[in-house]
C-alpha cells in the first residue's frame, strides 16, 4: 500500500455541516430517502466524515475528536473513539476498525478487545509538514482500485500564523513581497515534509 | 438538514396532503388566515436560558486525552489528563514527554471553534519540563537518536505510546505517582542488544529522579538491554511536594 499526498493550493472551506444528521436509506430501486437523525446530548453536529460499516452502522467523526457509531434499527449512538484532532475524513475497514484523517496524521483506529470501543490508534502516515496554521486542513483517505490510499492537505493561510516549532521544513516559496506585506512573508508556508 | 428530502428515479412525489413531513400551515386545504396564524404561533418557543451543553456525548473521566495544538510542542501534541489532578503534554512529532502540569486540564473552546489559530489552553501550573536534547539514548550516550512515532494503545484508559528510537521499539506509559507529587514513566524497550541510557534534566534542583533499574552516572541512568526490557523512572516534583504541604497546613 502506498500513500499519495495532494497539496491543495486553493482555499477549501472547512467541511463541517449538518450532514451527520442525515441518514440515507434505499426506499426503492434507484432512489433513496433522507431522514433526520437526532444527535445525542453533548455531541456537536460538526462532522468531518461520514461512512457506513459493513454491518450497516453509520460511523462519523466530529470536530471535538469523537468517532461515533449509529445503529439505524435501534437508533442508538455509541462512542467508538475519542480525543482526535479535527478529524476530517473517515473510512470503514471493518465493523471494528476505521481509518481517520486527523490534522497531524492518518490514523488506524481499532477495537482489538471486542468491547465496541477503540483501544488502538496506529499512525499510518504523518510524514508531511505542519505549521500549526489553522488552515492546514487534512482530508481523506480515498482508496483506489489497487488499494492505495490518498489524502489531501490544505496549505496554510496568510490570515493565520506559523508556530515557532513546526513539523517538516519551512519553504519560503510563494511568499508575497509586495510593500506592506511583511505579515504575509512570515505567514505563507507550503507544508511539505 | 431540516425537513425531508425525497430522491426518486421516476420523479413521483408523495401526496402533499397526506405527507407527514409537510407542516399543517403549508398544506393548501387550510385557509390562509388559519395557516398564517399557525405559522406565527411562537407559544412553544423557549425563552429561558438554555441548559449548559456537556462537552461530549460521554463524560470524560481521567485518564483521557485530547490531540491538538499546544504551546511549546510540535503541531502533533497530545494532552493527557491524569488522576490526581495532573496532566502532561506528550509530543508525537518528537516522541517525548514535553511538560507536565497540575491543577487542571485544558480549555479547548477556541481550538474547537475552528478556522482560527488556537491552542489548547493549559489550566493549571507547569511543574515539570523535559529540558534534555532527548531523554533516551541507545548504543552511544553521546548520539542523539532518530525517532519515529507509531501510535498508542489505551491500557486501562492510559495511553501507552509506541515509537522507535534508532529502530528499537519503545513503549512508554505515564501514570501519576501514588502521592500525586510527580509522575511514573514506565518504559519497555525491545529490538536492541545495546545499552540504553535515560538522561535526566541537566542541573535541575526542582525534581528528583529514581529508577527501578540501571546505574546512575552523572545525571544519566545506564541500563543493559535486558534491564531496559522494562523499567520505570519516577520523577518527584519539589514544587508539588511543597504545594501539598502548604495545603495540608492551611
Amino acid at each position: 500500500m502506498k500513500f499519495t499526498i495532494a497539496i491543495q493550493t486553493c482555499c477549501l472551506i472547512l467541511g463541517v455541516s449538518l450532514l451527520a444528521k442525515a441518514q440515507t436509506t434505499t426506499v426503492d430501486n434507484g432512489s433513496y430517502k433522507v431522514e433526520t437523525i437526532a444527535l445525542p446530548k453533548g455531541l456537536t453536529g460538526e462532522t468531518g466524515g461520514v461512512t457506513f460499516m459493513p454491518d450497516g452502522r453509520l460511523v462519523a467523526c466530529f470536530i471535538r475528536g469523537e468517532v461515533m457509531t449509529y445503529e439505524p434499527k435501534s437508533k442508538q449512538w455509541k462512542v467508538f473513539a475519542t480525543g482526535l484532532h479535527e478529524p476530517l475524513g473517515i473510512m470503514a475497514v471493518s465493523n471494528s476498525e476505521v481509518i481517520v484523517m486527523q490534522r497531524p496524521e492518518l490514523t488506524r483506529i481499532k477495537d482489538t478487545d471486542g468491547d465496541g470501543v477503540a483501544d488502538l490508534y496506529e499512525n499510518m502516515a504523518d510524514e508531511f509538514g505542519l505549521s500549526r496554521n489553522y488552515h492546514e486542513f487534512a482530508y481523506g483517505p480515498v482508496k483506489d482500485k489497487e488499494g492505495n490510499l490518498y489524502i489531501a492537505l490544505n496549505t496554510a493561510s496568510p490570515g493565520g500564523k506559523v508556530a515557532p516549532e513546526i513539523r517538516g521544513k519551512y519553504n519560503p516559496l510563494g511568499r508575497d513581497l509586495k510593500p506592506g506585506s511583511m505579515k504575509c512573508i512570515q505567514l505563507y508556508l507550503i507544508a511539505v515534509g | 438538514m431540516y425537513g425531508a428530502m425525497y430522491v426518486s428515479a421516476d420523479g413521483k412525489m408523495p401526496d402533499l396532503k397526506t405527507d407527514l413531513n409537510i407542516p399543517a400551515s403549508a398544506k393548501t386545504d387550510i385557509p390562509a388566515d388559519k395557516a398564517n396564524a399557525m405559522t406565527m404561533d411562537h407559544s412553544g418557543h423557549q425563552m429561558t436560558a438554555p441548559e449548559p451543553m456537556p462537552l461530549h456525548p460521554y463524560t470524560p473521566v481521567a485518564p483521557y486525552l485530547y490531540r491538538g495544538f499546544m504551546d511549546d510542542a510540535s503541531p502533533a501534541a497530545i494532552a493527557v489528563c491524569l488522576p490526581q489532578d495532573l496532566a502532561y503534554c506528550w509530543d508525537a512529532g518528537t516522541c517525548r514527554l514535553r511538560y507536565a502540569w497540575a491543577g487542571g486540564f485544558v480549555d479547548n473552546a477556541i481550538l474547537w471553534k475552528g478556522h482560527t489559530d488556537a491552542v489548547s489552553k493549559i489550566l493549571g501550573t507547569i511543574f515539570y519540563r523535559d529540558n534534555t536534547v532527548y531523554p533516551l539514548r541507545i548504543g552511544d550516550v553521546n548520539v542523539i537518536p532518530a525517532v519515529k512515532y507509531k501510535g498508542y494503545r489505551l491500557v486501562n484508559k492510559y495511553p501507552e505510546f509506541h515509537y522507535t528510537v534508532n529502530g528499537a521499539d519503545v513503549y512508554e506509559l505515564i501514570k501519576p505517582k501514588a502521592d500525586g507529587n510527580g509522575l511514573v514513566r514506565t518504559f519497555k524497550i525491545s529490538g536492541t542488544d545495546k545499552p540504553v541510557w535515560f538522561v535526566s534534566n541537566p542541573g535541575s534542583g526542582s525534581e528528583v529522579y529514581e529508577s527501578s533499574a540501571g546505574k546512575w552516572d552523572n545525571g544519566r541512568i545506564q541500563l543493559s538491554a535486558k534491564e531496559a526490557a522494562e523499567f520505570s523512572i519516577t520523577i518527584t516534583s519539589y514544587t508539588l511536594v511543597y504545594d501539598a504541604k502548604r495545603k495540608k497546613k492551611s
